[in-house]
């Protein structure tokens, strides 16, 4: 099963700015872990990827279940959007596909250098928690045979349906 | 009892007068400057929108340099980012 | 048949003695040959030689060996002995020409030595001894004396006692060299023995052993073919060689001990020292001594230095000279990791040793020195100066080597991590006395680089600098900061850019401060801020200080203030500034009624108190406070005690509520009587002065008469300072003006003396 195909096999090395911002990043959460309830960060083996346990919001219908994020931060992050993909078993969602791919306008067009890896996440258990009930995308099939192995960043997103 | 002053050393800290945050985009303080430059201060200065918004000038400049005219917006609020003159 | 009894006749009359015995039986022997006598005949001379062999000369040796002879003496009775011997040998000697008898003189030897050595007591080697050591003596002076020691020798070869006396002449040897060494290397630090010493061994002690060593053998047999001879002399170059590595062995190995013995002299007095020094090095090199000396340091140091009365920058004094000694003896650093161990254990224990270090560094001392000495070098290599040892001083060559090594702290690490395959020709295995401690061995380390491992990292050095300087830019009046910014230059080339790097801004925080403040001053000629200075920090980068809530300062502070806020901001725009009312100094200069007037450094707010107390010389805390506008009680207690402990304010009723000048000093006594402990608050004790001064102050008694001692004498502000630095339970947190009092107490209890600014020790 394709893993969401990052582009991983060449990576450029983080820029002095990228590991310090994201220094100061994992401090906040080592300091105030978690900063939200039901997420935790393990470092991988590599600097520039992060996996993230994020937590279904209660009352939501994703309530107590947890599921990983895998962020890969581009060299020049915070400039450019981090790639973030739900690892498998990826929530049944409108919005996340199921290679991992996430439907979601802040980690493509809608990025900025202010956002960061708690405010993603909390969009994203918010992205989640606005479902009605559980359900891969409509286009499912047809995304995922067009994806190959690309990055969910080099896939033109439609934003129109911000509403589930 | 008479009093005379005959030497005084006084001790100041300069601030950027921005608030207690740090910059939005590099995460350093306001105070400190930004991670490409290693003296703070005129050498880093900061610069406000007229959203009110500061960040480091470098941070601010990096970013807006890399988005095409249209898309320039403040990375807090995404209003249309305007440098705001200080007087 | 008449000549053959007469002949016997003249045999059995036993007539036989020292003198001319082989004519006599030359005569006789022919007689009896012809007659077929001869076989029994020679066996008869034979057995006679033997008797007087026991009878003559065993006596005469035993008397040699008695101990109560002249030395004269011994010599004439052993040249009897062997006059007697060799008679006897010649005499059995005439026998050979017949041929039942070949062979004879060689038994008769051979019988004769085993009968010797079988009765002479062994101490006759003693006796050898002691003449020997005489004829050394006389050896060097006369010809004669020359030719007397080759004769004893000779005789006593002939008389079997070769090894005898080769024992003897190698205890003669060594124990005249020994009493030259000591003799020498006793009290003599600042020259070179060890040279002197050698070729004395070669030109003279070894010319000697050569002239009367005996031969390797006592081999008979071969005495007269020609082959022999020269296996012979092979044979004895061998054995005289042997004496030679031997005799220099024992050389080294004696100067090693002596040197052994003096190693906390030698660390003393470096570097004068180095002459005995490189002594040691040569023992070293050239015996097995190295473990001992090691050892013997690291017993010598930890017992004399490492031990409570010692203060901490003597022992790293002392310490950095055994590191640049023991990098001197043995370059590898194997030496030095050795001793270092208890050292660092010790050092890392006490508390005020990375200040001591750090002030070691930033000071005028030797620390400092080894700083600028990794810049020399570099200065060198740039203007492409070539390596000429030859004209140099022994210490110059010393450093020269070290500077190769002193390198960046962060270089060094980094290369001892790393393989490098350009370097693979110049690869050495590890020295095998390396301590295992897991790990690779890391080679000689200089002086602050081995203070670092006292803490395995720069970290804490870094930070105590930064501290350090920190306290000095915002303290000091009259700031060199050329001098600043060069100590910093020298440590960035050792710790590195990174950690130095908000030193650096700190440094150029004061340098920016500065010309705001020319700048402010050139705009308002008849300016209020001739006599003040202002440090603006750029607080991201320094360490954190202590805060302090505003307050409404003396116009004077207040002008001064503002005219510098309105110049930065001006030129710093849109930069705001925050005064740091928890910092800063004020000197102030007060007179009272009583004609006294003090000089005391004071924080700004309780400048600002005093100029409270200049207009009204009673004030309740109340007023006070409603002045100043600080809000918190406890802190402007502090400020108010602070004040009291100078001896210029005291509470003026029991609940310490209300407060008035010292207008006469001698009224201070009975005002510090006067506070009521009960009414300070508890939080307040750390500062609050309930006791009587004195009482406190004697708590610091140790210490000034410590450093008087070590440092012999020393002005007001340096003990203030050295006590700010390393007294730490109780933390030392007086004034200057306090110190002073306490000193004249000293000095009144006749405990030290002062002169031309400088406090001693009272010599009794």
């Amino acid at each position: 099963m394709n893993m969401g195909g990052p582009s991983s096999h060449r990576r450029k090395e983080l820029t002095r700015v990228a590991q310090r911002r994201l220094t100061r990043e994992l401090a906040e959460w080592s300091v105030k872990t978690p900063p939200v309830p039901g997420m935790s960060v393990s470092e991988t083996d590599r600097v520039d990827e992060w996996l993230v346990t994020v937590t279904g919001a209660a009352g939501s219908v994703y309530e107590n279940e947890q599921y990983i994020l895998r962020f890969v931060f581009p060299a020049d992050y915070p400039m450019e959007a981090p790639e973030v993909v739900f690892l498998q078993p990826t929530p049944r969602h409108p919005h996340v596909y199921s290679n991992g791919h996430i439907c979601l306008n802040v980690l493509y067009d809608g990025w900025s250098p202010a956002l960061t890896v708690t405010s993603v996440c909390l969009s994203i258990v918010s992205m989640l928690s606005s479902a009605t009930k559980k359900g891969v995308p409509p286009d499912n099939d047809t995304y995922i045979r067009n994806c190959q192995g690309r990055s969910p960043k080099q896939t033109r997103w439609m934003f129109h349906d911000d509403h589930v | 009892m008479k009093l005379t002053i005959n030497k005084v050393r006084l001790v100041a800290a300069w601030t950027w007068d921005a608030g207690d945050d740090a910059c939005g985009i590099c995460r350093n303080a306001f105070d400190g400057c930004c991670p490409d430059c290693n003296i703070p201060g005129d050498a880093c200065p900061l610069v406000w929108g007229n959203c009110k918004h500061p960040f480091h000038l470098h941070c601010i400049s990096k970013w807006i340099g890399a988005q095409s005219s249209e898309q320039q917006k403040c990375p807090m609020c995404r209003q249309d980012w305007k440098f705001e003159a200080r007087k | 048949m008449d000549d053959i009894t007469s002949a016997w006749k003249f045999c059995l009359s036993e007539t036989y003695g020292p003198e001319n015995n082989s004519m006599v039986v030359k005569g006789q022997l022919q007689k009896l040959h012809r007659s077929g006598h001869s076989r029994a005949f020679c066996l008869w001379i034979i057995r006679s030689q033997e008797r007087v062999v026991v009878e003559k000369v065993v006596p005469l040796l035993k008397l040699m060996c008695t101990g109560n002879q002249t030395d004269n003496h011994v010599l004439h009775t052993l040249s009897e002995a062997h006059r007697y011997f060799v008679n006897g040998r010649n005499t059995v000697a005439e026998l050979e020409k017949i041929k039942e008898c070949v062979g004879c003189t060689r038994k008769f030897i051979l019988r004769s030595m085993a009968m010797l050595i079988e009765l002479v007591p062994s101490h006759l080697g003693d006796s050898v001894a002691r003449i020997l050591e005489r004829l050394l003596s006389e050896y060097s002076q006369t010809l004669t004396g020359r030719e007397r020691a080759r004769r004893v020798c000779n005789q006593l070869v002939d008389l079997g006692f070769s090894e005898v006396l080769e024992d003897a002449i190698g205890s003669v040897a060594f124990d005249t060299m020994d009493s030259l060494v000591q003799q020498r290397t006793r009290n003599n630090y600042e020259g070179r023995a060890l040279p002197g010493l050698v070729q004395w061994m070669q030109n003279f002690l070894q010319d000697w052993m050569a002239l009367i060593l005996p031969s390797a053998t006592n081999d008979y047999d071969n005495t007269h073919s020609t082959d022999a001879t020269t296996k012979q002399k092979d044979k004895d170059g061998l054995h005289l060689q042997h004496w030679r590595k031997r005799l220099f062995f024992r050389l080294h190995e004696s100067v090693g001990n002596i040197r052994k013995g003096q190693l906390m002299i030698l660390i003393q007095t470096f570097p004068k020292s180095l002459p005995a020094l490189e002594d040691l090095k040569d023992c070293i090199m050239s015996t097995d001594q190295k473990p001992e000396v090691t050892s013997a340091m690291r017993e010598q140091f930890t017992q004399t230095m490492l031990n409570a009365g010692t203060i901490t920058s003597e022992i790293l004094q002392r310490y950095v000279s055994v590191i640049k000694m023991l990098r001197f003896l043995d370059p590898s650093g194997v030496m030095l990791e050795n001793v270092s161990g208890p050292v660092r254990e010790y050092l890392r224990r006490r508390t005020d040793t990375v200040r001591c270090i750090v002030s070691g560094m930033t000071g005028d001392g030797e620390l400092y020195e080894e700083l600028q000495r990794g810049r020399r070098k570099r200065a060198r290599d740039a203007e492409g100066d070539v390596h000429m040892s030859g004209g140099k001083s022994l210490e110059s060559k010393i450093y020269d080597e070290e500077d190769e090594d002193c390198q960046s702290i962060d270089g060094y690490y980094n290369t001892s991590m790393r393989i490098d395959v350009e370097d693979y020709d110049n690869w050495e295995p590890e020295p095998i006395d390396a301590p295992r401690k897991g790990g690779k061995w890391k080679p000689g380390k200089d002086a602050i680089a081995t203070l670092v491992t006292i803490y395995g990292t720069s970290e804490q050095i870094v930070n105590e600098y930064k501290g350090l300087l920190a306290d000095k830019l915002i303290n000091s009046f009259g700031l060199d900061l050329d001098r600043e910014y060069k100590t910093l230059e020298l440590l960035t080339d050792r710790f590195g850019k990174e950690a130095m790097h908000e030193c650096l801004i700190m440094l150029n925080d004061i340098k920016d401060s500065k010309l705001v403040l020319e700048t402010a001053q050139s705009q308002n000629p008849a300016s209020p801020l001739q006599n003040f200075e202002a440090v603006v920090l750029s607080k991201e980068f320094w360490p954190k200080l202590q805060e302090e809530s505003e307050f409404k300062a003396t116009t004077q502070l207040e002008t001064q203030m503002s005219l510098y806020t309105s110049s930065f901001q001006k030129h710093k725009h849109p930069r705001k500034l925050r005064w740091q009312h928890g910092v800063g100094t004020v000197a102030v200069h007060l007179e009272f009624e009583d004609g006294r007037e003090v000089d005391v450094s004071v924080t700004p707010i309780q400048a600002t108190i005093l100029s409270h107390f200049a207009v009204k010389k009673k004030q309740t805390l109340q007023e006070l406070q409603n002045h100043l506008g600080i809000k918190d009680d406890a802190v402007f207690r502090r400020k108010i005690q602070g004040l009291a402990n100078l001896g210029v304010i005291r509470a003026a009723d029991s609940n310490n509520s209300t407060y008035e000048t010292v207008e006469h000093a001698g009224e201070i006594e009975s005002a510090s009587g006067g506070i009521d402990e009960e009414n300070v608050p508890a939080n307040d004790r750390d500062v609050g002065d309930e006791q009587p001064e004195d009482a406190q102050m004697a708590v610091y008694e140790t210490y000034v008469m410590a450093m008087l001692q070590n440092l012999k004498q020393l002005p007001l502000e340096q003990i203030h300072n050295m006590l700010q630095r390393f007294v730490q339970t109780p933390a030392y947190d007086r004034t200057e003006a306090q110190l002073a009092a306490f000193l004249s107490q000293l000095i009144e209890e006749e405990k030290i003396e002062l002169s031309a600014g400088m406090y001693k020790v009272k010599k009794r």
